[in-house]
């Protein structure tokens, strides 16, 4: 009886690992849906790359990617860890939605990141104006309260990679850590329940500060808009589906007087709106992410701003209309022209640059940062 | 390629047990030589030149120890060049950077990138010259044979550091039993559970508060203890599935871990704890040197040289050198005069003494320089408990508390304990009754692994159009 259950057991093992390995092998999935991610495929085999360390790197993170019942085996870890599932969002208290915890990452990370922050002073160095480097954290290292269960807040992370930034940014580079205005300005909801954005009322602190450093006057935020609140449909909801429906939240932005402006998109005349009327934050500001946007505006006396980031500049760029001369935004993972910060700079005689490095599952993606500097 | 990847648990442990079972006898050893060749080659090519280099330097060395007459002096050169090798590739940059600043210099520090498991394979590959020159051992005359020794895959890169003796007869011929099989089995699943499961939350928690800046006490308490269970969990389990993977192609491997947590001084610890290390230190050093044969002082000499050795070992930095040295006193002070007291004290209290040096222990080791051991002992030491940082205790016992029971559940006998009360019972029934729900619990732990494993790839992409 015991021999046979051992048997049993070891067939049972072996039949795992056998089947596992065959329906692993004739994967060769391109895309994860689920995690808006290329999945690393097999690797064509030739002579020459037997030799190569990059070929079994790419052999080892294919296997993983294309792990059989990857999808479903992912799922059966948040259960097993008490975690709702839903793709790449993570639910927390109260409804609120994050993106999966962040890893702790290696110790070489912070030597590339030292790497990459020098990229950004040879850059900074470059160009005509003033540089400004804009760190927003991720919403879970900030709204803490509500984090899931067996959830790490990056907070700690986070921290430390400011440190690593500002320790290595040149001195003529202005440093701002949004993590530090919120908390200063005693405001919590900085971000939506079911998206990774910053709310237009901690943007608008953000706006502020980087007006403290370029010289310019704001207005203040309830007597230039009327800040409208709506049912958010963020980017974490809308792959559920709306299952999770938050309370109405402030999302998008009324003038209360006209506001004169004229906008070019990649060069051309462009009837786009800069505050929109919707429920999504592509639909509330510049109508979603765009490659080279140009911002006219009748505020003749007023300095040239060009923002350089992603989706988290949009909201930055519409607060900034009132009070610039002129507003650039230069979206790289978007704009193929091949053009330089620089070449932006001086094509629109640029006084300061904010930028501001995207996220990934990561605060302080490598890969972002770089992809931002036009690299 | 380390053991807990995908690609190593269903691709290449299904192809090598595959091969290695299909074969004939005699072509086996062959199997598991090209298998430990590949399984090399994927932590990059051209350090498997170095570790062929390694293997004939030794080769050649033992024929020469063995067929002339200058056997000391070949043995010396032997010896001479592997440390070398080693102390080339691990130490170059630490031995430059010291000479740096102690001296104001700025010498040219290269980039060496250490070779896997180099610090492992000159260790057996010099025992076994070091043998053979002790005639413990007859030479080897096969050289592949010899490179199968030294390059087997289940211990090649993280050990446990395997003598030749230990494995000599059963390099030439050996057999594999179905209860070999299913035990081997056994341990590498339960070693595969250990490091995916238990070993990364540890480690991720310890990482994530090591990383902080301003810990409280409580805080840097849980950090070192996480810490503590990585290292344990991380190292054991490597050695669990070696020697798991060695029983299933035949090899009787030396266990390497015995419950090192439950000793009740600092030296039964070190009796337990990476046992290969600690016995090839005491073999094939602190015995040459004189040992305690030669007196009081000498012998606290020979323990100095050892313990340093034994810490610089472990990495070129200097907490590491400080960490064999800690060790060095705490096992003097034993041996001269705690033993007496830690005799006479209650399990309880000479068990705590033992987990609270250990435990500092493995902080000296973790921070990698002075001054953040310093901050992180200060914060230990502090007793700043604040109703934050209990708030913040309480999160993190919320999300891990799942895994420190594991974890003080497995640092124990205890599985293993009922495991064998299982199978000698008498009442065959029960017997039967139990040994399915051990079998069916090894399936299920393999079955959470597995998800684990999968997780550990999921990289959701938060920066796609917003």
């Amino acid at each position: 009886m015991n021999k046979c259950i051992k048997k049993i057991f070891v067939i049972v093992f072996c039949f795992i690992l056998g089947f596992f390995m065959l329906v692993t092998l004739s994967n060769n999935e391109i895309v994860s849906e689920v995690e808006r991610r290329k999945l690393t495929t097999f690797p064509k085999f030739s002579l020459s790359s037997i030799v190569s360390k990059k070929y079994y790197d790419n052999l080892t993170s294919a296997f993983s990617d294309q792990l059989a019942f990857r999808k479903y085996l992912v799922k059966g870890y948040f259960l097993f860890n008490f975690q709702r599932y839903f793709g790449d969002a993570v639910i927390g208290h109260d409804k609120q939605l994050y993106s999966p915890s962040q890893s702790v990452p290696s110790s070489t990370y912070y030597k590339k990141l030292k790497n990459v922050i020098n990229l950004v002073n040879e850059e900074s160095e470059k160009i005509d104006a003033k540089f400004i480097f804009l760190s927003i954290p991720r919403k879970d290292a900030y709204m803490i309260n509500e984090l899931p269960k067996n959830y790490n807040s990056s907070l700690d992370i986070y921290n430390k990679q400011v440190k690593v930034v500002k320790e290595n940014l040149s001195n003529d580079i202005i440093f701002i850590d949004a993590l530090d205005v919120f908390k200063s300005n005693n405001i919590y909801n900085c971000y939506y329940s079911n998206d990774h954005h910053i709310t237009p009322r901690c943007a608008y602190l953000l706006y502020n500060e980087i007006n403290k450093y370029t010289g310019t006057f704001s207005y203040n935020l309830d007597d230039e808009f009327e800040v409208k609140k709506t049912i958010v449909n963020g980017g974490y909801s809308r792959q559920l589906g709306q299952t999770i429906k938050s309370s109405p939240e402030d999302l998008y932005l009324v003038p209360k007087k006209s506001i004169n402006y004229i906008r070019y998109e990649n060069d051309k005349l462009s009837k786009k709106k800069v505050f929109g009327k919707g429920t999504s934050y592509e639909d509330a500001y510049m109508e979603g992410d765009m490659a080279y946007t140009v911002i006219d505006t009748d505020n003749v006396f007023g300095k040239s701003i060009m923002f350089v980031g992603s989706s988290y500049t949009n909201i930055l760029e519409a607060l900034s209309v009132p009070s610039y001369r002129k507003i650039v935004s230069v979206d790289y993972r978007h704009n193929k022209t091949g053009k330089s910060i620089n070449d932006y700079v001086m094509e629109n005689n640029i006084d300061y640059v904010v930028f501001v490095p995207g996220q990934s599952t990561n605060a302080y993606s490598l890969k972002q940062i770089e992809l931002h500097l036009g690299q | 390629m380390v053991f807990s990847s995908s690609i190593f648990v269903f691709l290449f442990l299904p192809l090598v047990l595959l091969f290695y079972f299909l074969v004939p006898k005699k072509f086996k050893n062959y199997v598991l030589l090209i298998f430990s060749i590949i399984f090399y080659i994927f932590g990059g090519p051209k350090y498997l030149v170095l570790l062929l280099c390694v293997v004939l330097i030794d080769y050649i060395g033992a024929i020469l120890i063995e067929k002339t007459n200058k056997r000391k002096l070949f043995l010396f050169i032997t010896i001479f060049l592997n440390i070398g090798i080693l102390v080339y590739f691990k130490y170059t940059g630490f031995f430059l950077n010291n000479i740096n600043s102690l001296f104001n210099l700025d010498i040219n520090v290269p980039k060496i990138v250490l070779p896997i498991g180099i610090s492992f394979y000159t260790f057996q590959a010099m025992s076994y010259v070091i043998d053979v020159y002790r005639k413990k051992v007859s030479l080897q005359k096969n050289f592949f044979t010899l490179l199968l020794y030294v390059s087997l895959f289940p211990q090649l890169v993280a050990g446990p550091i395997v003598r030749y003796e230990t494995i000599e007869k059963e390099l030439k011929s050996r057999s594999t039993s179905f209860d070999d099989v299913c035990y081997g089995i056994e341990r590498f699943v339960l070693g595969l559970a250990k490091k995916i499961i238990i070993a990364n939350q540890m480690g991720r928690l310890a990482d994530t508060i090591f990383a902080s800046n301003n810990l409280t006490s409580p805080i840097a308490f849980l950090g070192g203890l996480a810490y503590m269970f990585q290292i344990y969990f991380d190292f054991s389990a490597y050695s669990d599935m070696a020697i798991g993977m060695g029983r299933i192609f035949g090899f009787r491997f030396l266990e390497n871990f015995n419950f090192p947590y439950v000793s009740k001084s600092i030296t039964e610890f070190w009796r337990r704890w990476h046992i290969s290390l600690s016995t090839w230190f005491r073999d094939y050093v602190y015995i040459p040197l004189g040992g305690n044969r030669k007196g009081v002082k000498r012998q606290i000499i020979n323990m100095f040289i050892v313990w340093t050795l034994t810490g610089f070992w472990h990495g070129a930095e200097w907490n590491f050198i400080l960490w064999g040295v800690y060790y060095f006193l705490f096992l003097v002070l034993e041996k001269y005069v705690l033993k007496k007291y830690l005799d006479k004290m209650p399990n309880v209290a000479s068990h705590i003494y033992t987990l609270i040096i250990v435990y500092i222990g493995w902080i000296i080791f973790r921070c990698d320089n002075l001054n953040d051991l310093i901050l992180y002992l200060k914060s230990l030491f502090s007793f700043n408990i604040t109703s934050i940082s209990l708030n913040e205790l309480s999160v993190y016992i919320e999300s891990y508390w799942l895994y420190f029971i594991l974890a003080f559940l497995f640092q124990t006998p205890l599985y293993y304990k009922i495991i064998d009360k299982i199978d000698k019972m008498k009442n065959s029934k029960l017997k039967s009754c139990l040994n399915v729900i051990h079998y069916l619990g090894l399936i299920f732990i393999f079955i959470v692994t597995i998800m684990y494993l999968a997780y550990s790839s999921y990289n959701p992409f938060i920066y796609f159009r917003f």
